[in-house]
């Protein structure tokens, strides 16, 4: 038997969509080797990743004319974090097997 | 060390405390001049020196004067409060005031504060170890009194 989910924190609310987008694509972004650096998600979209989150914020101000945007670090805590919220995240996609000569 | 410390006094039950000023980081002021948008004031406030906190935190109704962009979530331990808790984390700049004036004041222009309701605890603002790290904080818990150089 699986816990039973945990309710959505209320002080994420604003971000509730954001956040769902990044549990999702979490953990294509690890098996990318992405932990440590700072994507930059609006709405259910992810942007790209940057190595600073002062990079990040800079490209979301300059991109997003209403300044609303999310820039959160590539982080595996936040698997076991938001999996008592959403359930079990997604699998990442194998990475391309290499071509054998 | 910019000049002379703040030197102030306490009581037990307070605790040590500056007055700082909260206001939008030049980033989004200029995205919002850039949008014509309203840029409200600075908000100033009085904010506990907390040792104990790893971040700089301020109440909802400090973020909701200044509509500080929320720039990501984050999980708060805050034991006098709710314990573990899911936060929201905004940009801000944020000053400490010095009594002797403006050019005193240790100024950050981008800060990343986090939102906690610490009304329950009577502070409108924590000030963490992440400002408190470019300080030199002396206590004096027999006389009640503390400096507080940077």
């Amino acid at each position: 038997m699986s816990e039973p989910l945990k309710p959505f924190p209320e002080a994420w609310k604003p971000l509730e969509t954001e956040i769902r987008a990044y549990y999702r694509a979490l953990p294509q972004l690890l098996a990318d080797g992405e932990a440590g650096r700072y994507v930059v998600i609006k709405g259910d979209t992810v942007y790209d990743t940057w190595d600073t989150f002062r990079d990040a914020r800079q490209y979301g101000y300059e991109k997003f004319d209403d300044g609303q945007f999310m820039t959160q670090p590539v982080d595996p805590k936040m698997l076991g974090v938001l999996e008592q919220f959403f359930g079990p995240a997604p699998v990442a996609a194998p990475a391309p097997e290499e071509q054998v000569a | 060390m910019s000049g002379a410390p703040i030197q102030d006094t306490f009581d037990a039950e307070d605790g040590p405390r500056v007055r700082v000023r909260i206001h939008l980081n030049p980033k989004d002021r200029r995205h919002r001049w850039r949008q014509r948008q309203v840029i409200p004031p600075p908000v100033e406030v009085w904010a506990l020196l907390d040792t104990g906190a790893e971040c700089t935190c301020v109440t909802p109704g400090v973020a909701a004067r200044l509509s500080l962009p929320v720039a990501r979530f984050r999980m708060a331990n805050a034991p006098g409060l709710a314990g573990l808790t899911g936060a929201l984390v905004r940009d801000a700049s944020f000053t400490i005031v010095h009594p002797a004036g403006g050019r005193h004041d240790l100024v950050l222009p981008e800060l990343e504060v986090t939102e906690l309701d610490l009304a329950a605890l009577g502070y409108d603002a924590l000030v963490g170890r992440d400002v408190l790290a470019r300080c030199v904080l002396t206590y004096n818990g027999p006389a009640g009194s503390f400096t507080l150089g940077y």
